[in-house]
């Protein structure tokens, strides 16, 4: 049994009667921890009538892993899980975010795996929970403050302790905006609408410090795997750095590491100057991507999409440009606002405004409206305070986040001046900047926005990562760290080994099969020297179609399972496949060279080393040795498909879902790749009828059935969706 | 006391040469002996040639050296009866720290604390790291294994011993009673006290191979195993 990893608790807090009780952790480590513990306590205290985050009765979730605050690697993560608000009307789906630092092993420290927050109160209020205590405070005093100031006030009001981790709000997440996220320290933050699920509940931060300790069972087991990680794959950063004369973590600035961890990503992400607040890789990536976008690397991107992005203006330089453009986007993390999602609804923007169906009354509503056209300084620098307190039509619109923004100029197109043809135009812009209704698995994979010149279609080079967006929950303009997991690695590394040691088949990391169905193996189609993702020459056969079947449900099966342990252990889903996957020499500054960027840029980037590649079951063996209960690879792999199951069984039981709802839009479906290949929808249908089938899912819903459910020890799950009229067959 | 020079004969390594030189090999015992050799010794000696093995304790009053801090302490009750001033040997080796490359993962603290306590827990970490949120800066406190350390001079109950491979100041805890004394004594916030156990704890080195140095995030850059005369490996 379980004798270390877990910290017992588990604190519930209703805000509407303040009371506070505790929950018995280890009553629910068949669920792992992090997002599998949230799942199970959205069943048991969720609400299947709430409409989305915002109702009162809506619980929001801060969960820790049984890792975290270990010496396992990368342990910092904290998971958050509520319903969302930014959505579909009537389909906001219960999702998950998450953010970095040491926020949760703080937690722990101060003797709490998680906690739960539900009801709302009627003043602003804020959590201190230290050492086994909580308390209930106002913060009346420092509603309406931003989050830089925000933190400074509650540490000061709470001593000036630099242990105490504070995660907070601002004013964005105060006024509900459905796009407001969650910042911890300065510089971690967490997306899908958090924010302004705190708002809604006038939770202002929640502030944590603990002097306890997390038990471990076995460190020399812990030690003998982290070698591993620091020898191979992580100390390749810093081998790097110092082969050219610098650390990879110099004077480490704007939050720091998140806890645990071997490879701070902040170490390659701290753009020249620094930013002030929010997400250091949100700032990183507007920063790098707004100044690369003028060195010629998305000029496919114009021709395809329009023209997205300005030419830097007299009196700015490029690097002028890029550090206004960055220092706006700061503003978002300041206010505590998505400003990758602002990003790309600024691309959204663009791309409507230049089209010649718009006549310019679009452009002249968005200049009349924010200052300036989108791209342009005086749209970022007006923007997020417009948006922040709803101000104008344009900043009220986009404050509804953009699909609400969409929709609603699409059927009201006259009180923006427009013509039904040219609301239906806004709308299909928005469909083809956000091709899929969920996630896209990574930044740089949204297609306008991050990485400029590539399409989605060619970036993802595994079919399964394209059947996991259409399984997901979580909003459209976020990125999702965990599908970065296993199958983003085997996009980019696209090797057999690395193919059959994650999915267990070589034929799973085919992308496309020839006309007589057998797949088409990487090393038919990549060139041997580049194993990038970008490269498809194609040496042998012709593709005829894309792989959904061959391996690929199984694969899909193994992702989804590997995914949601790595979510519920709250190990990094960011670094986790990076390590499961192995890591090469430094490759950035040769790229930046061939730019003609100076070699002094922040970037330290790796590619990939075969060599490096270790094995899937150190999960399993960390959770072994941290909690001294015993699980292999598959074992554990069972656990994280039981919190699969669980998921979607609260899916069906609080929006109804069913296959219908698990798509993507036709965008997708009739772009072709740059070899052609488009995604056919039967294809795509039979991949998923044959993961159901592996999963025990219901292939007319795509939901889990009886067997399913009491297969996985769900048999209270099964009877209540049974009663409800939801369970399948 | 400063060192006095004269002209070598061809051929001739100076004893101060030698140490430079020997680097890693000989670690810091040879250095210490070196650097106590100039403190009590008479300034002629310091610029002998070396040419055998480098003893591990020194006397800190008369320069004798000794291979264990056992024949130390008995060479010290024989020769110098008490109310001389207690000096100590200086460690083989210490932890040495630089904040500017740490990347306040933590990892360190999270390590020693398990491997102290069987459970994670930075407060109760021999290496304690402290970041200012807002600015980034950060502070690393760990012992820096005094060559007259002032906690084992503080401890009422003998409870603290040099371990005789590393030279590391070590707090027994099956003696310890939890005063604290030696906690309020060190100028570097080193020393922690558990209160689940009533005892307090510092580096020890971990008998030799510190894991925070092994596993450290920064690599060299942030921790390193040094002699804590000499300030580098």
């Amino acid at each position: 049994m379980a004798v270390g990893g877990y910290v017992g608790k588990i604190l519930f807090v209703n805000l509407t009667d303040s009371s506070i009780t505790t929950l018995d952790t280890l009553d629910y480590t068949d669920y792992i921890g992090g997002k599998g513990i949230a799942l199970r306590l959205q069943w048991e205290f969720g609400n299947p009538e709430v409409e989305d985050g915002f109702d009162p009765k809506s619980p929001i979730i801060f969960m820790t892993g049984p890792l975290s605050g270990t010496p396992v690697p990368t342990n910092g993560r904290t998971l958050l899980a509520f319903k969302h608000a930014a959505q579909e009307s009537g389909k906001c789906y219960w999702t998950h975010s998450g953010f970095g630092g040491a926020w949760g092993p703080e937690l722990k420290f101060a003797g709490f795996d998680g906690v739960v927050v539900t009801g709302a109160s009627e003043t602003p209020v804020y959590l201190w929970i230290h050492d086994g205590e909580i308390e209930i405070k106002d913060a009346s005093s420092i509603w309406g403050k931003d989050t830089y100031t925000t933190e400074d006030s509650i540490r000061e009001e709470l001593g000036n302790d630099p242990g105490i981790r504070i995660m907070k709000i601002g004013p964005a997440g105060e006024n509900m905006l459905r796009g407001a996220c969650i910042l911890n320290d300065t510089c971690h933050a967490a997306g899908q609408n958090g924010g302004g699920v705190m708002g809604s509940k006038k939770l202002k931060a929640i502030a944590v410090r603990g002097h306890g300790g997390v038990p471990v069972a076995n460190l020399d087991a812990i030690l003998a795997d982290k070698k591993k990680h620091l020898d191979i794959f992580l100390g390749s950063d810093t081998r790097a750095a110092q082969a050219k004369g610098r650390t990879a973590y110099p004077n480490y600035k704007g939050g720091g590491a998140c806890f645990g961890c071997d490879s701070p990503c902040r170490s390659f992400m701290m753009p020249p100057t620094e930013p002030k607040g929010g997400s250091s890789c949100g700032w990183y990536i507007a920063y790098n991507w707004s100044r690369a976008t003028f060195l010629g690397m998305c000029e496919r991107q114009k021709t395809e999409y329009g023209d997205y992005y300005n030419e830097p203006k007299a009196p700015y330089s490029i690097d002028e440009w890029a550090g206004l453009y960055a220092k706006s986007m700061d503003l978002y993390g300041i206010s505590g606002y998505d400003m990758l999602g602002m990003r790309t609804a600024g691309n959204w923007l663009m791309a409507i405004c230049h089209d010649p169906i718009m006549e310019g009354k679009f452009l002249k509503l968005v200049v009349d409206e924010m200052g300036g056209e989108p791209g342009s300084i005086e749209f970022a620098q007006s923007a997020p305070r417009k948006v922040t307190y709803r101000e104008g039509k344009f900043g009220k619109l986009l404050a509804e986040g953009v699909l609400r923004a969409a929709m609603e100029i699409r059927d009201n197109p006259v009180e923006y001046g427009l013509t039904a043809a040219q609301g239906q135009f806004v709308w299909e812009a928005y469909q083809r900047v956000y091709p899929t209704n969920y996630a896209v698995e990574h930044h740089f994979y949204r297609p306008s926005c991050a990485h400029p010149g590539y399409d989605i279609r060619d970036v993802m080079q595994s079919p399964v990562t394209e059947m996991l967006m259409g399984l997901g929950t979580r909003d459209t303009m976020s990125n999702h760290h965990s599908f970065h997991c296993i199958q983003d690695d085997i996009g980019h590394r696209s090797t057999r080994a690395y193919s059959k040691a994650t999915w267990g088949s070589e034929e799973a990391g085919a992308r496309y099969l020839d006309a007589d169905g057998n797949p088409l193996l990487q090393n038919q189609l990549d060139s041997p020297e580049k194993d990038t993702y970008y490269t498809f020459d194609l040496k042998e056969s012709t593709p005829v179609k894309p792989n959904f079947t061959v391996g690929a449900p199984e694969a899909l099966r193994i992702s989804r399972g590997t995914g949601m342990q790595t979510d519920s252990l709250c190990y990094c889903d960011w670094r986790f496949p990076c390590i499961a996957g192995g890591q090469g020499v430094t490759n950035t500054q040769t790229a930046l060279a061939e730019l003609g960027m100076d070699d002094k840029s922040p970037w330290l980037d790796t590619i990939y080393d075969p060599s490096t590649m270790t094995d899937m079951g150190f999960g399993a063996r960390f959770y072994s040795a941290v909690t001294g209960i015993e699980k292999t690879e598959k074992e554990l792999l069972e656990d994280g498909l039981r919190c699969v199951v669980l998921e979607r069984a609260i899916l069906v039981r609080d929006n109804n879902r069913t296959r219908e709802d698990d798509y993507f839009n036709d965008i997708i479906h009739n772009r072709p790749d740059k070899n052609g290949i488009t995604i056919p929808k039967d294809e795509l249908k039979k991949g998923y009828d044959m993961y159901s089938e592996l999963m025990g899912f219901d292939k007319v819903t795509g939901n889990p059935t009886r067997a399913c459910l009491e297969k996985y020890g769900l048999k209270d799950v099964a009877d209540e969706l049974e009663a409800m009229g939801r369970l399948p067959g | 006391m400063t060192e006095k020079e004269r002209k070598k004969k061809p051929g001739e390594v100076s004893r101060r040469e030698f140490l430079k030189d020997a680097g890693l090999l000989v670690g810091g015992t040879a250095i210490g002996s070196t650097v106590l050799l100039a403190a009590c010794g008479d300034g002629e000696t310091v610029t002998e040639t070396v040419t055998q093995k480098v003893p591990s304790f020194v006397c800190p009053t008369c320069g004798l050296e000794f291979d264990t801090l056992s024949e130390l302490k008995d060479h010290i009750a024989a020769a110098h009866p008490a109310g001389e001033p207690v000096k100590y040997a200086p460690a083989s080796q210490m932890v040495q720290v630089d904040p500017y490359y740490c990347a306040s993962c933590s990892t360190c603290a999270a390590i020693c604390s398990t491997r102290a306590w069987g459970e994670s827990n930075p407060a109760l970490s021999a290496i304690k790291i402290t970041q200012n949120r807002m600015n980034g800066e950060v502070t690393i406190n760990t012992c820096h294994q005094c060559a007259a350390p002032s906690c084992m001079q503080a401890c009422m109950f003998d409870a603290m011993y040099i371990d005789e491979n590393t030279g590391a100041r070590v707090i027994d805890q099956d003696k310890c009673t939890g005063c604290r004394q030696c906690q309020n004594a060190c100028p570097f916030d080193a020393v922690v006290y558990n209160p689940k156990t009533n005892t307090c704890f510092k580096c020890d080195l971990c008998g030799g191979n510190p894991l925070c140095v092994e596993h450290c995030t920064a690599g060299e850059a942030c921790l390193t195993l040094v002699n804590p005369i000499k300030g580098g490996a």
